[in-house]
């Protein structure tokens, strides 16, 4: 019995220094990191989970880097025209783009999250993205993946209609070096350059980019439009990789200088409108954003993760007008006359003033987050967060204004069965200017097997009043201090909220690299806010609009399809409908029932390919939209790791209208353009 | 140690790893051959400072790539066995070696892993080979092994520093969605494995191993020889020589087994063949069966 049991000792020895040895001669140095590979994430963003598609009960988009790479798009934003359901236009001016899900605004658009790195570029005053002052190069991103349907529980507040999370490339991925620079004969240009590179477990990225852009031509009136914008940025990205633990540090700063349309200055007296002065020289508005981001994951044990994340992020926007003010205006606004029958309405006597529309917004946001894989069934991600919003404006709020909001979420992916995956979860938020919200969401998958799916899924959201709906306080503050009577908040606004339900396919066929999913919906939502934010105090301090809501009933089908060819060759359709109940005519406006679009990538040969892709939008602002845009480019190996890409290629209109306002026009129907890139 | 060779063969064990790994090593191998023919486990350094004891019938196993090319380079008696080294690794110095020489590789046929990737793997974008120069490939032969499976090959040599190999993967996975590595211990050193798997891991892309370890840092599989095939197969090679004066050809263990990573095969989606069917179909014992 002893013997035996000395032999089994020995035997576990040997066996141990044995396995030893191969670990040390036949793996080298590859033992030390068992846990390395616990997950490779498809996609994350619907449940902040990594899930297989097939799993996944949200409906979902994932524009990937292959795709990002091929359609030869200069800015993030534009990708969103490959998702069913999103619009990307300029309402105001080039400067002020709006990528938009489910319409109901033109611009400033504030009812999608977007999240960049895990980071809300949502703005705090606002409420709205500002894309052209992103600093964000679209060379760096990775691929994004879009949330079509509200997704409060994993996002929380304003993750309404749609989350839009953008996922930047790891250094690792870019090491070297690369330049791009794009021109087209409508006078947009834009050049970038990056350097990465490694030591020892630190991988970085810094990357620059200069951006021109000319915006529209004309207005309705055939004058001149005002509207482009020149911008720069840089990034530096850097990580630190172990096998348990993922450190990262990012940094952004942008600049832009972004023109602005003249304008006018009109008030109403006693039912007739006076023009009471005018811009005297081309107004502009000057952007700085800088943000720093710092995250810590830590796998602390096989089957949990910790993951810690700060950010700050700021804004700093100046708009210079100068203007020529007529001495009856300036008497009323700025010099206190009351007794309107003293003013002589005629008179062209006029003083030159000037003022800024300044708008500081800055964001602090602190988030622990626990991943935990309690079973191979069930996995439970939780987190806890605080966020501090400050906004500076004398021009909006008369001073400085804020908000805390404090958040606690849990989401589950629970398999049921072999067919069933259960995807529920809720988030609790307390914003200290707008209450305390619940956004729950239950989801359910029945996978037909390991490529096909069919899911259904019911999620509510809600838009909090933003620091503008609640405190506004707008006034002109010359430069010389003088102030005029203020628009004001008086009792705020309600939240918005949406509830949604949803039905859907995914069907991916491995052999031919295809996906295609369809997506039926039926969303409710109540107390969308309508009331116009238009500057009415010239007289006395008034009241700005509030308190007008609709409720609305949208119900739409959207379909995406994904092809990647053996031959190279790549092809993506996507398709929405969406028919939205209300009776208001200007949501309707604002809402294209019909939006398509179609892209092609075809290998010629080893160094030639054509691409193309067209795009459609009906009933846009009441008018069809669509543009085709095509190019052919060549790719040649410099030696090494080097290669180089030139093409040219050529967009065209396809309608005859301006674009979503009357006067958004260009004078020529099509542009040609050319572009390079460099890799060494 | 070679002081008290005797007339008989002796079988040296040629290493440069860790003492108590290889004495392991070499009692396991032992066990396989009769007791007038013990393996004797010796460091490089001591083995080369007595080498002119070395016969004609002796027999030197090394162990890893370097040591076989040490060998292959300095001894002119004997025979040696090569295990621990890849096949691409084995021929890239066997074609200059002064003794005969045999082994056993590590790792797994070309048409073995083909075979099962066509049953598990139904992307035919081209199937991306990194190696160093340390390695003997014959494109050719190699592409037309994959095109019977309905796979390209890409085939991309590279410097072994981090930043080469990295920008390497970079270029190859442009056209690529996945990774076929071979053995190639000097391309994968320093944690350079650990970095390419970084990297794919980033890309969501993937790498087929060649060894289990490689599958336990995050390759999606491996077909590779359990410690007992290859002692069986370095053992067999030993006796022939030293019964008949034969020397087998280098070749890989009869039996090998495959090795999945669970957490790849849930994300991708992967539908796995039943442990019978992988036996039957293509001669692999599934690791959680063998």
């Amino acid at each position: 019995m002893l013997k035996q049991k000395l032999w089994r000792q020995h035997f576990s020895l040997i066996l141990g220094l044995f396995v030893s040895v191969l670990a040390q001669a036949d793996m080298f140095s590859l033992d030390e990191y068992d846990t390395f590979s616990d997950s490779i994430p498809v996609v994350v963003t619907p449940s902040k989970i990594s899930q297989p598609r097939a799993d996944v009960s949200s409906s979902l988009s994932v524009l990937d880097g292959d795709f990002i790479r091929r359609i030869n798009m200069q800015y993030v934003e534009d990708l969103l025209q490959f998702v069913p359901g999103f619009t990307v236009a300029s309402y105001t001016s080039s400067s002020q783009k709006s990528a938009s899900y489910h319409g109901t605004e033109y611009s400033g658009y504030r009812r999608i999250q977007v999240l960049v790195n895990g980071r809300s570029v949502y703005s705090a005053g606002l409420a709205r993205v500002e894309w052209s002052m992103l600093p964000l190069n679209i060379e760096d991103v990775a691929r994004v993946e879009v949330n079509r349907g509200p997704n409060a529980a994993s996002y929380g507040l304003n993750s309404f209609f749609a989350v839009v999370n953008i996922i930047t490339r790891s250094p690792l991925e870019t090491l070297g070096n690369s330049i791009s620079a794009y021109a087209g004969t409508q006078g947009d240009y834009r050049l970038y350059g990056q350097h990465s590179g490694l030591n020892g477990n630190w991988s970085y990225r810094a990357s620059a980019s200069t951006n021109s852009v000319e915006g529209y031509d004309t207005d309705f009136y055939g004058d001149e439009r005002n509207d482009g914008h020149r911008s720069e940025m840089g990034n530096v990205f850097i990580q630190h990789e172990t096998s348990t633990s993922v450190f990262d540090v990012d940094i952004g700063a942008s600049y832009v200088n972004g023109n602005v349309d003249k304008v006018d200055y009109a008030f109403d007296l006693g039912g007739s409108e006076y023009l009471g002065g005018y811009d005297s020289a081309n107004p502009t508005n000057e952007v700085e954003r800088e943000h720093i981001k710092f995250g810590f994951a830590k796998q602390v044990a096989s089957n949990h993760e910790l993951k810690l994340q700060y950010y700050y992020d700021q804004s700093d926007a100046n708009e210079q007008h100068d203007v020529v003010l007529y001495d009856f205006f300036y008497d009323v606004i700025f010099g206190g006359v009351t007794d309107l029958s003293t003013l002589d309405l005629s008179s062209t006597d006029s003083v030159d003033k000037s003022f800024v529309v300044d708008l500081r917004e800055t964001r602090h946001d602190i988030e622990l987050q626990s991943t935990l894989t309690s079973s191979d069934k069930l996995r439970v991600i939780s987190a806890l967060g605080y966020r501090y919003d400050e906004v500076e404006s004398e021009h909006y709020f008369g001073g400085t204004v804020n908000d805390e909001i404090t958040r606690l979420s849990s989401n589950m992916e629970y398999r049921a069965s072999k067919n069933w995956v259960i995807n529920t979860g809720a988030m609790l938020e307390h914003s200290k200017m707008a209450g305390t919200f619940l956004s729950p969401k239950f989801g359910a998958t029945y996978k037909l097997s390991e490529h096909e799916s069919i899911r259904m899924n019911a999620s509510r959201a809600v838009r909090t009043p933003d620091l503008s709906d609640q405190y506004f306080n707008w006034r002109y503050v010359l430069t010389t201090g003088e102030s005029s009577s203020a628009t004001y908040a008086e009792e705020g606004e309600e939240e918005e909220i949406v509830t949604s339900y949803e039905i859907g396919y995914f069907h991916y066929w491995p052999s031919q690299d295809l996906s295609f999913d369809v997506r039926l919906y039926h969303d409710e939502v109540e107390g969308l806010v309508l009331s116009r934010k238009h500057f009415t105090g010239f007289l006395e301090d008034t009241p700005v609009e509030e308190g007008v809501t609709e409720d609305i009933d949208i119900n739409g089908i959207e379909v995406e399809l994904d092809w990647r060819f053996d031959s190279g060759a790549m092809t993506r359709f996507t398709y929405a409908y969406q028919d939205t109940h209300t009776e208001s005519k200007r949501l309707l406006e604002t809402t294209p029932p019909i939006l398509m679009s179609f892209f092609y990538s075809l290998p010629l040969n080893e160094k030639w390919s054509y691409q193309g892709y067209y795009w459609y939008g009906k009933e846009l602002a009441n008018k069809d939209y669509e543009f085709f845009n095509t190019w052919l480019s060549y790719q040649t190996s410099l030696g090494g790791y080097s290669k180089a890409t030139v093409g040219i290629g050529l967009e065209t209109r396809l309608d005859n209208n301006s674009l979503i306002s009357r006067h958004n026009n260009y004078d020529e129907d099509s542009y040609a353009y050319v572009f390079t890139n460099i890799t060494f | 140690m070679l002081l008290s060779v005797k007339v008989l063969a002796s079988v040296y064990v040629i290493h440069d790893a860790e003492e108590s790994s290889v004495r392991s090593l070499t009692f396991q191998l032992s066990a396989f051959l009769p007791s007038s023919l013990q393996a004797k486990p010796v460091r490089s350094s001591a083995f080369y400072q007595n080498i002119t004891a070395l016969k004609n019938d002796d027999i030197l196993v090394t162990i890893g790539r370097d040591s076989y090319s040490q060998i292959c380079s300095t001894v002119s008696k004997g025979i040696v066995i090569a295990a621990f080294i890849g096949q691409e690794e084995y021929l890239n110095i066997q074609k200059d070696c002064l003794i005969p020489s045999s082994g056993v590789f590590s790792g797994a046929p070309l048409d073995k892993r083909f075979a099962l990737l066509d049953a598990v793997w139904f992307d035919r974008k081209p199937l991306a080979v990194l190696y160093s120069d340390a390695l003997f490939i014959d494109q050719q032969k190699m592409g037309k092994e994959a095109a019977e499976y309905g796979f390209e090959l890409r085939f991309l040599k590279t410097d072994t520093d981090r930043l080469s190999v990295l920008k390497s993967v970079n270029f190859l996975l442009e056209e690529s969605e996945v990774i076929l590595s071979l053995v190639d211990t000097q391309l994968y050193q320093d944690g350079v494995a650990q970095d390419i798997l970084k990297l794919l891991f980033h890309k969501q892309r993937v790498m087929i191993g060649s060894s289990f370890a490689f599958v336990r840092a995050g390759s999606l599989f491996a077909i590779h020889s359990d410690s007992r095939s290859k002692l069986t197969a370095l053992a067999e090679r030993i006796l022939a020589w030293d019964d008949n004066k034969f020397l087998m050809g280098a070749d890989y263990p009869d039996t090998l087994r495959v090795t999945f990573n669970p957490y790849l095969i849930r994300s991708h989606g992967v539908v796995l063949p039943s442990a019978s069917y992988l036996k039957d179909k293509y001669g692999l014992c599934a690791d959680t069966q063998c």
